[in-house]
């Protein structure tokens, strides 16, 4: 090799360099290939034993939850991947199962001290393990609202998320309650999430919404107002009322929506006078609520201020329904 | 005599949850991942006593399932488990002869009390 030419010893060496990487390489890969199916093995193993162990507990009557969950939680969970794959059958088992089943797996989840693995993750876990920690109290209805309140503020939008669900989910009655709570605005797809988890997540009684119009936050009266819509809850037009008057204009849109689709009859009375130093947003609106509750004449009242202005999205709102409110339509 | 149920259902939890629960009631338990395993098994055992199947199976679907056995063995009680709760799919079922349906998620209980008056109803 010494009398080798320079270039031959380069190339030996580069070939001797690849043939090693080529090792390494296919050595690791075998070698994580037997890591994953040992670790694949293990977790099914540990699966088929927390599934004997939870059927037991359902189904056998003779079965001492006490004195078997201290046994098991010695023998099988030790490692955190035991308690995760654990806490996922459980939630399996929970979203299959309801009646006394349903009770029995919520005891079993205690007795197997998973709720005090699931608070730890809470507290220490990073923004996804405390996303998942708050799902899994949601649905097991753990009600640890002092830990979870401090999550409604967070940076994390999918941590605030579950907080909201967390809340909804384990209301009995009033499901807002964690509105006292919040120091930020809602985004728009929180709003959207609220409404969709009273509508199909809460299961208690409707809750008054008008006890949320004094509200520091502009959304959660934006909410709150629509809410009062969605849910016809008549009683409360007159605490809707002052919105119309409110600062932000998005609010005094909603406030207009709602007492519209709530057929308030005074409305107009109400939003006409101001038609003229209304903004554009809240103008489309007040146009709407005529063309619902109003005729013609009144709709004919409102030209002179859109021909003032020179705003052509409020002016073909107003032909739109000048056309549609026209007795040959 | 054990009387013989036959379990068509793909969930692992449910099939478990089920051969536990109707083992303990005194069933022997027979269980199907899909409807082609559900009807090779039907065409072999002629001791099944009650099918309980989803509707939402691999290979051939629940409502196909209904259909063939209700052709071949008209007799056969047969109790849906589905996660479908809306009226027309529920009405549709019993329009095609099925005994009960019930929907997840289900009570145990409940499923064990209605296995037995469908069995002893038969």
């Amino acid at each position: 090799m010494p009398d080798w030419p320079w270039p031959l010893k380069v190339t030996a060496f580069f070939v001797c360099l690849f043939f090693l990487l080529v090792i390494v390489t296919v050595s690791a890969l075998i070698i994580l290939r037997r890591y994953k199916n040992a670790r694949d093995r293990k977790k099914k193993l540990f699966q088929d034993n927390i599934d004997t162990f939870l059927n037991n507990a359902l189904f056998d009557e003779t079965f001492n939850l006490k004195k078997e969950a201290k046994t098991f939680r010695f023998q099988f969970l030790t490692f955190k991947l035991q308690k995760k794959i654990a806490v996922r059958q459980i939630l399996v088992y929970n979203e299959n199962l309801k009646g006394e089943s349903s009770i029995t797996l919520k005891n079993i989840f205690r007795a197997l001290e998973l709720d005090t693995f699931i608070l730890d993750s809470l507290k220490n876990g990073r923004w996804y393990d405390k996303a998942r920690a708050i799902y899994v109290l949601s649905e097991l209805h753990v009600k640890e609202s002092k830990q979870v309140a401090l999550y409604l503020n967070d940076k994390h939008e999918t941590v605030r998320a579950q907080a909201i669900y967390f809340y909804i989910k384990t209301a009995e009655n009033k499901p807002l309650s964690f509105f006292s709570k919040l120091k930020k605005e809602l985004t728009l797809w929180e709003l959207i999430q609220l409404e969709d988890c009273l509508k199909f997540v809460y299961e208690g009684a409707t809750p008054d919404f008008s006890l949320w119009l004094k509200h520091e936050l502009s959304t959660v009266l934006l909410f709150s107002i629509r809410m009062i819509q969605q849910f016809n809850q008549f009683e409360h037009i007159p605490a809707i009322v002052p919105f119309l008057d409110h600062p932000n204009e998005q609010v005094r849109k909603q406030a207009v929506t709602s007492l519209r689709k709530l057929n308030y009859e005074k409305l107009l009375d109400e939003v006409m006078p101001k038609f003229s130093k209304e903004t554009r947003l809240v103008k489309k609106e007040i146009i709407k609520a005529v063309e619902t509750l109003g005729d013609l004449q009144m709709l004919h009242k409102l030209k002179p201020t859109l021909e003032e202005n020179m705003e052509w999205q409020t002016q073909l709102m107003y032909l739109s329904a000048e056309k549609r409110m026209q007795p040959n339509f | 005599m054990k009387k013989r149920i036959l379990i068509i259902e793909d969930n692992p939890m449910v099939v478990k949850s089920l051969e536990f629960k109707l083992t303990k009631d005194g069933y022997d338990v027979v269980v199907a991942e899909d409807g082609r395993k559900a009807l090779e098994i039907l065409k072999e055992d002629d001791a099944i006593e009650l099918v309980i199947t989803d509707l939402m199976l691999p290979y051939i679907t629940g409502t196909e399932l209904i259909e063939h056995i209700r052709n071949n063995t008209p007799t056969m009680p047969i109790i849906v488990l589905s996660t479908s709760n809306q009226e027309e799919i529920i009405t549709d079922a019993f329009m095609m002869g099925v005994n009960d349906f019930i929907t997840k998620p289900f009570s145990p209980n409940e499923l064990s009390l209605r296995v037995k008056r469908t069995i002893e109803s038969h």
